[in-house]
């Protein structure tokens, strides 16, 4: 336990304590950092760029989660049925999550660019010649991202449920089967049920990724266009380390951070409430 | 075996959402490091090594010239390794100085000098210069125009590299659209607006000009002095100057050219992902881009390519919008005299060699090169070597970077893609640079 704690405290709980402080400051790299109390904390809460890439990030949160959590429940689903080759389809869904952000990026680029595109040529050869931007149109750009998030991120949901998938007795199933169950009804009433605490673990998780993210929309559209798909992370990675401006970066870390913690403890209850109801 | 792979599964079940919730916990960021090392390999030769973010064209040319100065200069060795560009570069390399890992010497923009200083991170040039071959007088104004910071020198020029516009000869020439010489006038931006729809009823991509990044912003800023503006920032550089009653309508304007090019005569395709790119592809009239492509675009395109200065779209004086390739000297106590000695050698060689440098499509920095055999022997320098008269750089600040600034760059890109009308967004404009310079950006 003290290897642990030592580590931890040196490269986590340190930092944190050290952001913290430094969110107090005008902070310098070199030379004289002045104390400015609270004034970071009041520019964040004025800085609509910061509420925006906020918002930014809660949409990416409401999209991307519930895709996530269902196909990675869908996937399993699919590699735990008696069917030939599953473990080739397991290995196959979950591949994507294993791969590099930069190489996701790359593919994906190649995959959506713009005039020349794998998407762009294929509609093209269907007869649809309408060059359609999805990585730097208002319309398409969201909707790109899931797609590639659903893509990368479902596998690793996929090995979670099919772990609780795999602890429900086959005599279950059987019974229900001697009752006259369809698969549908065994699938509402037996597996749904059975995974809901899983499901629990699977959109808590999924809740803290999606909230984290930022590479992957900053390299396939740089936060574009014009700002729209620009998420906290990126936000407060440019103002800190683009910008140097660390006291209001640091300021802007701590907000989102309260505003994570607001919304986990809000998700847990709300979602332990309906597990218990459900169950 | 049913029961096997249960456990298998749950296992690696586990383990995954416990790394998972450790890099929740631990804020999940990879970090790179960027080793140099700095080395002597063999007795007597002095390492030096020199960062850069020539990722564009210019690249190559770079590395001929490092080759060649490594050829002939036995007992030293320049390490030269190109880094990312932009924003990113400094983060890299002002992060590396502060953990004694940096560069010997790095390449910067001109205007990005006074922003990494005030970070405490580089040493004046001025005492090894002083015991160097080398003048301040050899360099040309323009070159050194945000070198001087506090009395004391912060960078060594190159070049002046300066937006020019690049034409595809063939689809002019096929439109009746060149002189009789077989090159690009214009005279006007309604000249200018007349040879763009003609290419466009013809069925090329008239202008090939991105809406995102630096080059709208450039374009703005070209049209805004052409049309007499003032400098867009005070002279104390705390605010925006181009709101001033008097400028406020010169910057609209430009604004409003700007954007009648992408959405009125719509000579300007959407949503174009790599501009020059299209342009090389020969399937683009005209582009605007910076003088690093020269070379890289000439020796693609053969005959079709050709470049001139930036015209005069509006009034007499042919503004174009320009920057400096610089080398400053990172702090940095382990630095030898020996290494201090081998950097004069390099900068000497390089300011007598800057022809070479200058293939890339620079102007050099300095003035005495200019004039020399083999400057004047380059193809196409001769078309824009005008342009270092009417080069206009960004003004340089402690804190906003404009070859960078993506909150603006992201106003600018709003306004092209009619999310916010240009009077709008020209205001929105100001506000963003003036919050970034009053948080000491």
């Amino acid at each position: 336990m003290l290897p642990f704690f030592v580590l931890y405290t040196i490269f986590s709980l340190f930092p944190i304590l050290n952001g913290l402080r430094i969110s107090f400051f005008n902070y310098q790299l070199t030379g004289q950092s002045t104390f400015v109390g609270l004034q970071n904390y009041l520019h964040v809460l004025r800085d609509s760029v910061f509420w925006g890439s906020m918002w930014h990030t809660v949409l990416y949160v409401l999209i991307s989660v519930p895709p996530l959590v269902i196909m990675g429940f869908i996937l399993a689903i699919i590699v735990n049925a008696p069917i030939k080759g599953r473990r080739f389809f397991q290995v196959i869904f979950f591949i994507p999550n294993i791969l590099s952000i930069s190489v996701i990026a790359n593919l994906w680029s190649a995959i959506l660019g713009n005039y020349g595109g794998l998407v762009g040529t294929v509609l093209n050869s269907l007869g649809i010649h309408q060059q359609i931007n999805w990585l730097s149109s208002y319309h398409w750009v969201w909707i790109s991202l899931d797609i590639v998030s659903i893509w990368w991120e479902s596998g690793f949901n996929m090995i979670l449920y099919l772990a609780a998938l795999q602890d429900i007795p086959d005599e279950v199933y059987e019974a229900a089967i001697i009752d006259g169950a369809t698969p549908w009804q065994r699938l509402r009433y037996i597996t749904i049920p059975s995974v809901s605490r899983i499901t629990i673990l699977v959109t808590f998780l999924q809740t803290v990724n999606s909230f984290q993210a930022f590479a992957h929309i900053y390299l396939l559209t740089q936060g574009g266009p014009s700002g729209f798909t620009t998420v906290v992370i990126q936000y407060i990675y440019s103002t800190a380390f683009q910008n140097f401006v660390f006291g209001t970066g640091a300021a802007m870390s701590f907000v989102f951070l309260v505003i994570m913690i607001v919304f986990s403890v809000l998700q847990l209850k709300l979602l332990t409430r309906n597990a218990e109801g459900g169950a | 075996m049913g029961v096997k792979v249960k456990t298998n599964t749950k296992v690696l079940a586990v383990s995954l959402s416990a790394l998972t919730l450790l890099a929740a916990v631990s804020g999940c960021g990879s970090t790179s490091t960027s080793i140099s090392t700095k080395q002597t390999s063999g007795q007597n030769v002095t390492t030096i090594t020199f960062w850069d973010f020539l990722t564009g064209g210019d690249g190559s040319t770079m590395d001929k010239v490092i080759a060649e100065f490594n050829k002939t200069h036995p007992t030293i060795h320049v390490d030269h390794i190109t880094q990312g560009w932009g924003s990113d570069y400094a983060t890299k390399v002002i992060a590396n100085i502060l953990a004694n890992k940096g560069p010997d010497i790095a390449m910067a923009h001109g205007d990005e000098v006074l922003r990494w200083e005030s970070k405490g991170v580089l040493d004046s040039w001025d005492s090894l210069i002083a015991s160097s071959n080398i003048q301040w007088s050899d360099f040309s104004n323009q070159s050194l125009q945000d070198a001087v910071i506090n009395g004391q020198h912060y960078y060594v020029p190159l070049d002046v590299n300066s937006f020019v516009m690049f034409y595809n000869k063939s689809i002019l020439g096929k439109d009746g659209l060149l002189n009789k010489n077989g090159t690009l006038t214009i005279d006007n931006y309604n000249d200018f607006l007349k040879i763009l729809t003609t290419v466009k009823e013809d069925g090329s991509v008239p202008f090939s000009y991105p809406e995102n990044g630096l080059n709208p912003l450039a374009l703005w800023y070209m049209f805004y002095l052409q049309m007499g503006g003032g400098p867009i920032l005070n002279s104390a550089k705390t605010q925006v100057n181009f709101t001033t009653s008097q400028n406020l309508p010169i910057a609209i304007k430009a604004m409003q050219d700007v954007y009648d090019l992408y959405n009125t005569s719509q000579v300007i395709p959407t949503n174009v992902s790599n501009s020059i790119s299209l342009f090389q592809a020969g399937k683009a009239a005209i582009t605007i881009d910076g003088t690093w492509n020269v070379n890289y675009l000439a020796s693609s395109m053969g005959k079709s390519f050709g470049v001139t200065s930036i015209p005069a779209f509006f009034g007499d004086e042919p503004y174009a919008y320009a920057n400096a390739h610089v080398i400053v000297l990172p702090k940095n106590s382990q630095r030898t005299p020996a290494q201090d000695k081998a950097i004069s050698v390099f900068l000497e060689w390089f300011n007598s060699h800057e022809w070479m440098w200058a293939q890339s499509g620079h102007i050099p920095a300095v003035t005495a090169i200019l004039q020399s055999s083999q400057y004047k022997s380059l193809p196409y320098q001769k078309y824009y070597q005008s342009e270092l008269k009417y080069a206009n750089f960004w003004p340089a600040t402690s804190s906003v970077w404009f070859v960078d600034d993506s909150e603006l760059n992201n106003v600018v890109q709003g306004i092209l893609l009619k999310k916010i009308p240009v009077q709008t967004g020209v205001q929105q404009m100001a506000s963003t640079v003036n919050s970034q310079l009053s948080q000491g950006y």
